[in-house]
């Protein structure tokens, strides 16, 4: 998810050496070039931009079809580093009326020892209140997504294996294994279909802790200055027949947002 | 200096509706700017139905109170906005049953009001919001601790959320911003005293009552409340940020008491013929509070803490050659707690809450040490659909406790559906077990747009 500034003098050496291995290389394929880690480590390091604003309209859909629907405003800006920061994210309920107002502020950072935090306002008691770190496991706001499948599971924390090139809504695909390190983790085992050409996801398979088959998550893309963003994202729970769809709309990409709207002030006084 | 506030306000309003009136012209030749008015008006709100019963007699119903909360909030400017709350209710119980006094009647059976209305400015490392409105400060769940600004409705006891129990004052309040630092000033020329339930009404206060011989005459005066000008202003200072993942705040207020001191004065028969007389004069003396409070994440626990510190507050002495029967003195109220989140939607919520008297004398009427435990449970299921929450608070020194138990279900995205209870025990002079036979159930139907 970061972007990686580097000096220019190092971006014409990197250049330089890609110029030498296409004039030198065989007429291998590239697939057999990558491992799965490479890929997964090229879509998590995919350009995302500096900063973007976004609106997400969450539809929760139980097995019988019955919705809900919950409009969000998003604001995410890149630190890369910066005193520390990763990242910070301020996301706003819009809708439905009952939770209008409600806010949630993340500072996340490069030091993964370190617990992100995070606050959330609650209009119904228009309190700032200091929440703990969530669970990357759990679920993102009663959706079917949990915290790591918004994308902020780290590519070391799995073992990654190309397992086959594919093609998938007529674009050719990696097709990659991720199975967790460490045991106790909620999924046993994810499968990823990787863009070629793009480097985005655009199905992922998820196995549950026990192995069974759990979830479907098939996403589109959009491209917004240059950058590939999420247009929508549906997630199927095979096991309990509910299902998650997130519509993304008025993408801005790298407005320069200002540091100071990621604050507690930020959170009492709403976005306009 | 109410007047002052409220002038300001009405001047503010004025030229918001002025410039809406010069928009509204316009509008006739382009109804575009009609639409952009529209776009800056933001209307929500719900209605809802309350109906409570007592648990041992499920006929015998403690209210049935439909309420219509609106408010307004209008972009003037980008930084300029204006906001207005509407409170109104009717409550049905009193034309379904006669169970509650006249008195109780004519105080809660309806309200229409403007319960809260304000302007907020907004400019680079400055707030301002002028006018009628709340300040929620603190830490604890259920409980207000350094949360003093606004006194208090106990119409309900403290069943009501905060919300809707804390009375807005006309006040100005400043917000200077620094880094992740907040300096927050109040001027409030407004005082108002905390509204205790009404005689004859379901949470009426039985427990502080002093006892009344009958061999003596009582005079009772009506509580004599502060004039309005600037000396009697009340004032609070705040300072809140973040450290090093710790979030802290400190604060300071020069206030009134918002409950009156019920000083007696003790008038002897002789040489007047008949039996002695007692003179009860409430009345509202000054208080420092001085605020502390933090809150530490550590993995899935949350440290809290919340400390107030009054200075000069009136208490009630047994001695019986103390005529007046008040001596002031400093006392700390504190809770120290922390919540603990499991499972991703299991929290849970455990605090210590203790009031110390310093210099304490035995004569005073109630305990050096005040302890209080309390335990907030809440989680949900099917997708948030169904939330059950639980809040229990004992405390031994009265051996008197308040268990609050409800399940949410949501409907639909608009309507919500709550099945709630709340049972009280402990001795009859405490502050939850006077309320031992007020055991109650209660359902909500809320539809919010």
């Amino acid at each position: 998810m970061r972007i990686n500034v580097r000096p220019l003098a190092f971006r014409f050496l990197i250049l330089g050496i890609l110029l030498i291995q296409i004039a030198f290389s065989q007429p291998l394929s590239y697939a057999q070039e990558l491992t799965g880690l490479e890929i997964m480590t090229r879509v998590d390091e995919r350009d995302d931009g500096d900063d973007q604003r976004s609106k997400a309209i969450f539809q929760l859909i139980n097995k019988r079809g019955q919705k809900r629907v919950r409009n969000t405003i998003r604001l995410w800006k890149d630190y890369d580093g910066k005193d520390g920061f990763d990242a910070k994210l301020i996301t706003f309920f819009e809708s439905p009326p009952d939770v209008k107002g409600t806010g949630f502020l993340n500072w996340s950072y490069v030091d993964e020892e370190k617990d992100d935090d995070q606050w959330l306002y609650l209009p119904a008691l228009r309190k700032v209140r200091r929440i703990a770190a969530s669970n990357k496991g759990d679920s993102f706001m009663g959706t079917d997504f949990t915290y790591d499948d918004m994308g902020e599971r780290k590519v070391k924390e799995d073992n990654h294996t190309l397992l086959k090139s594919d093609s998938l809504r007529d674009t050719d695909c990696y097709v990659v294994e991720s199975v967790p390190k460490k045991t106790g983790y909620i999924y046993s085992k994810k499968i990823t279909w990787v863009d070629k050409t793009n480097w985005i996801p655009l199905n992922v398979d998820y196995n549950d802790r026990k192995g069974r088959f759990l979830k479907t998550l098939v996403m589109e893309w959009q491209k917004v200055d240059g950058i590939w963003s999420w247009k929508r994202a549906e997630m199927q729970n095979h096991l309990t027949g509910h299902k998650t769809i997130i519509e993304i709309q008025n993408v801005k990409i790298n407005t320069g947002i200002s540091d100071g709207i990621f604050k507690k002030r930020t959170l009492e006084k709403g976005i306009r | 200096m109410k007047k002052i506030v409220a002038l300001l306000i009405a001047l503010a309003i004025s030229v918001i509706f002025g410039t809406v009136h010069a928009q509204v012209d316009t509008s006739q030749k382009d109804s575009a700017i009609f639409d952009t008015f529209l776009s800056k008006i933001d209307i929500s709100g719900y209605l809802k139905n309350e109906t409570a019963t007592h648990l041992h007699d499920p006929g015998n119903f403690q209210k049935v109170k439909n309420y219509l909360k609106l408010e307004v909030d209008y972009s003037i400017f980008s930084n300029l906005s204006f906001h207005a709350l509407s409170w109104n209710f009717y409550d049905a119980i009193y034309d379904l049953q006669n169970n509650q006094s006249k008195a109780a009647e004519d105080a809660y059976k309806t309200e229409v009001s403007i319960r809260e209305i304000y302007l907020d400015m907004t400019l680079e490392s400055f707030d301002f919001r002028l006018g009628k409105q709340q300040v929620i400060w603190g830490e604890a769940i259920g409980l207000r601790i350094t949360d003093v600004i606004n006194p208090h409705d106990f119409w309900e006891f403290i069943l009501d959320e905060f919300i809707n129990s804390r009375i807005p004052l006309w006040m100005v309040k400043v917000n200077y911003y620094w880094g992740d630092w907040v300096v927050e000033g109040l001027w409030i020329p407004d005082f108002k005293p905390n509204k205790y339930a009404v005689e004859g009404s379901v949470w009426e206060f039985t427990f502080n009552k002093p006892p009344v011989s009958s061999e003596v005459t009582v005079i009772q005066k009506e509580p004599k409340e502060p004039s309005q000008n600037l000396k009697n202003s009340e004032w609070g200072l705040r300072l809140s940020g973040y450290l090093k993942g710790w979030d802290f705040s400190g604060s300071y207020s020069y206030t009134w008491d918002d409950d009156p001191t019920v000083h007696r004065t003790f008038i002897p028969s002789a040489p007047i013929p008949g039996p002695p007389t007692i003179v009860i004069s409430p009345e509202y003396h000054r208080l420092h509070i001085f605020g502390l409070t933090f809150a530490k994440p550590v993995r899935s626990f949350v440290f809290r803490g919340e400390f107030a510190y009054y200075l000069d507050k009136f208490f009630q002495t047994r001695d019986s050659k103390d005529t007046d029967s008040f001596v002031q003195k400093n006392f700390l109220y504190y809770i120290v707690g922390a919540d603990y989140t499991i499972f991703g939607n299991w929290f849970l919520n455990g605090q210590f809450i203790q009031r110390v008297i310093t210099n304490y004398n035995s004569a005073l009427a109630e305990d050096e040490f005040l302890n209080s435990f309390s335990l907030y449970l809440q989680t949900d299921f099917f997708h948030e659909t169904l939330r059950p929450v639980i809040l229990a608070i004992y405390s031994p020194n009265k051996d008197e406790y308040w268990i609050s138990s409800k399940v949410e279900y949501e409907i639909s995205d608009r309507i919500k559906l709550t099945l709630g209870s709340d049972i009280f025990g402990g001795e009859a002079d405490g502050f939850f077990g006077q309320f031992d036979s007020k055991d109650r159930i209660y359902f909500e139907l809320k539809y919010s747009f």
